[in-house]
């Protein structure tokens, strides 16, 4: 038989792909299936809420009311607005809130356009909590999000950061819900790398870190373009942990637009490919476990899969394309007559069996992925309606979206494209 | 904070993984012998549809049988022959651990419609010829559209085109390479109308003039009226 050397490579991909489903479900199966440890806090220790904002104008004040109705004792909170150059009216916007509310701790800081992390250590260095947290303003927290994330701090002197189950707030439309499906996907995923304290990334919205560490590991860093993946990281490098909760829910805007979406995944995937770049020496380090082991290392190869994965189906698609429009030049177009003598038939012999085990084996392990996540998070894959018409765009045309993220951010690092953050 | 590295799940992974693979191989082999099996039942058929041809040939020389029906079990024939191959070289291209034995049903195949080529010669010395014979020459390794052009011809012609398809690399087959030089041919693909050769890729509309100008008896409307073909 011979193997050509594209199927050598999508051989090995799917091998890959196979190897890493299997090995996370072995995980999701010897998980305590608890969460991590909790310990009741003898008293409520001062917190900051760091909202950093670029034109928000229309949903700060969504964001700053869903932080005063945290369920914490208003005296041992603060709220630090950090508004980074906005050309809107964010700034008096947020001017009015605080005039409205007198009795409550919240700040304003304007500042020329710089980077989220730039932002984020100039309120850092008025911030008088112990703890903190950043809350973008689209973003919506729970009221009982803060009591149930900082127990894990006083159970465990090595916990860093908690990050919170992340869902998309109110989805309206087929791309909003299909965000919706990846972002309870994704908090299955979170869930089994803190399993293995493997966690790298801590969501922007309302990760709550200790203060003290962040700026012991040297703030945030200031030209990142993905701030939240980089203290992630460093906090890895410096062996502390990351715990993924399920008890404390935020709620984000996800984009509406395609075009959105694609600036935004763009954004968030350079920025894992620059860090992981950055903190190479991590990657199959066995100093670092897990993390270094297989954390790290798939961060890109994720995007590698699909690259490979995508361009040997459209290059047979193309091929196969070019020589039947050729066949029918050949004939002048004359399609009537071919489908005149045109027999179907299905023989099943010819069937490609090898390839229909690996796909028919990684397709189940993906939808047991999809119940498994669905269940842990309490949700119901029905809510939010539009089910059957974001299913079928998720599994189909999303995954091929995404991948063409990751072929533009190829083109990115191969042109040497300089980051920005927007 | 303590690390650890879960050396146990990644070995169980990898052993889980290499087993579906080995899983998928094992269901690929079961099903080469099913195609085996099937390719030698192709063959057989073949080969008996073959047998039947002659012996009415023999009846047909004895006087005992007429001409008329066995230029149609013929053309039967070879039409069923030219919808087999596609089957027994897919086969052979899937072959994991069988290669010789795919290659030599390919062989059968091929000896069995040069058969079928040379007795439907016979055939037309002792009936009145009601058909063209083309000989297509192809090359597996390129995608041309020649395959196509002759399908397509074949559809406006129907009964009354034969097409003998032979792969010119099957080097396995020396009768092949015979067939090659009787032509003079080292150029694919090519293609023969009764005994006027075409190398390289021949456009429809040369071939079917080439088809009409040797079309025994009634030409078919499509010589008369020039289909237009590019």
């Amino acid at each position: 038989m011979n193997i050509t050397f594209t199927e050598a490579v999508l051989f090995s991909a799917y091998f890959i792909l196979l190897f890493l489903a299997i090995f996370w479900m072995l995980v999701f199966l010897s998980s305590n299936q608890h969460q991590a440890k909790k310990k009741k806090m003898a008293s409520y220790p001062f917190f900051t809420a760091i909202v950093p904002a670029l034109n928000e104008q229309s949903t700060i004040q969504s964001t700053l009311q869903s932080l005063l109705e945290l369920d914490y004792p208003i005296d041992r909170m603060e709220i630090i607005v950090s508004i980074n150059g906005s050309s809107d009216n964010t700034s008096s916007v947020v001017e009015q809130f605080i005039q409205r509310h007198p009795q409550r701790n919240i700040f304003l800081i304007n500042h020329p356009r710089a980077n989220k992390g730039a932002a984020l250590n100039r309120a850092l260095k008025q911030a008088r909590g112990e703890f903190f947290a950043c809350l973008d303003a689209d973003s919506f927290i729970h009221p009982d999000a803060l009591r149930e994330m900082l127990p894990y701090f006083a159970a465990d002197p090595d916990v860093a950061a908690v990050c919170p189950l992340m869902k998309v707030k109110s989805p309206q439309t087929v791309l909003q819900k299909i965000q919706w499906y990846e972002y309870i996907i994704n908090m299955f995923y979170k869930f089994l790398n803190s399993q293995l304290d493997a966690v790298h990334v801590t969501p922007g919205p309302f990760s709550v870190y200790k203060t003290a560490v962040i700026k012991k590991i040297g703030w945030y860093d200031e030209q990142t373009i993905t701030e939240d993946l980089e203290i992630a990281i460093r906090l890895q490098k410096y062996h502390y942990r990351i715990i993924q909760t399920f008890d404390a829910l935020v709620e984000t805007t996800a984009p509406d637009t395609w075009k959105a979406l694609f600036r935004q995944r763009v954004r968030w995937y350079k920025g894992s490919v620059d860090n992981s770049l950055r903190y190479r020496e991590l990657i199959f380090n066995q100093r670092y476990g897990d993390f270094g082991m297989i954390r790290m290392p798939t961060i890109i190869l994720s995007g590698v899969l699909a690259i490979i994965i995508l361009f040997t189906f459209l290059k047979e698609l193309l091929l196969n394309l070019f020589h039947w429009l050729a066949s029918l030049q050949a004939i002048n177009f004359d399609y009537l007559a071919v489908l005149k003598s045109y027999t179907f038939q299905i023989n099943i012999l010819s069937l490609p069996f090898f390839k229909i085990t690996i796909v028919l084996t990684l397709v189940s392990l993906s939808f047991l992925a999809m119940v498994c996540s669905y269940k842990l998070v309490k949700e119901d894959i029905r809510n939010h309606g539009r089910t059957l018409v974001s299913l079928v765009t998720y599994l189909s045309i999303y995954s091929v979206f995404m991948t063409i993220v990751w072929v533009y951010i190829a083109a990115l690092f191969l042109a040497r494209k300089r980051n920005r953050w927007s | 904070m303590e690390r650890t590295i879960s050396t146990g799940r990644y070995l169980l992974a990898f052993l889980l993984t290499l087993l579906i693979f080995s899983g998928g191989i094992i269901i690929g082999i079961f099903f080469e012998t099913a195609r085996l099996n099937d390719s030698r039942q192709i063959n057989l058929e073949e080969k008996v549809n073959l047998k039947s041809l002659q012996l009415q040939q023999e009846y047909v020389n004895s006087g005992v049988a007429e001409c008329r029906g066995l230029n149609q079990i013929l053309e039967r024939n070879i039409a069923e022959l030219s919808r087999q191959v596609n089957t027994i070289q897919d086969y052979e291209k899937r072959a994991l651990l069988n290669d010789q034995k795919f290659n030599l049903q390919l062989r059968d195949y091929f000896l069995t419609e040069i058969q079928f080529l040379l007795l439907s010669g016979e055939i037309d010395q002792e009936c009145a010829r009601e058909h063209v014979k083309v000989l297509f020459f192809y090359d597996e390794d390129k995608q041309d559209t020649q395959g196509t052009i002759l399908d397509y011809l074949k559809t406006i012609f129907g009964p009354r085109v034969l097409i003998f398809s032979f792969d010119s690399g099957f080097t396995d087959e020396p009768m092949i390479k015979l067939l090659l030089a009787s032509y003079n041919i080292n150029r694919f693909p090519a293609v023969v109308v009764e005994n006027t050769v075409f190398q390289g890729s021949t456009s429809a509309k040369t071939l079917l003039a080439e088809i009409c100008k040797n079309m025994p008896g009634d030409l078919p409307g499509e010589c008369l009226t020039g289909k237009t073909i590019s």
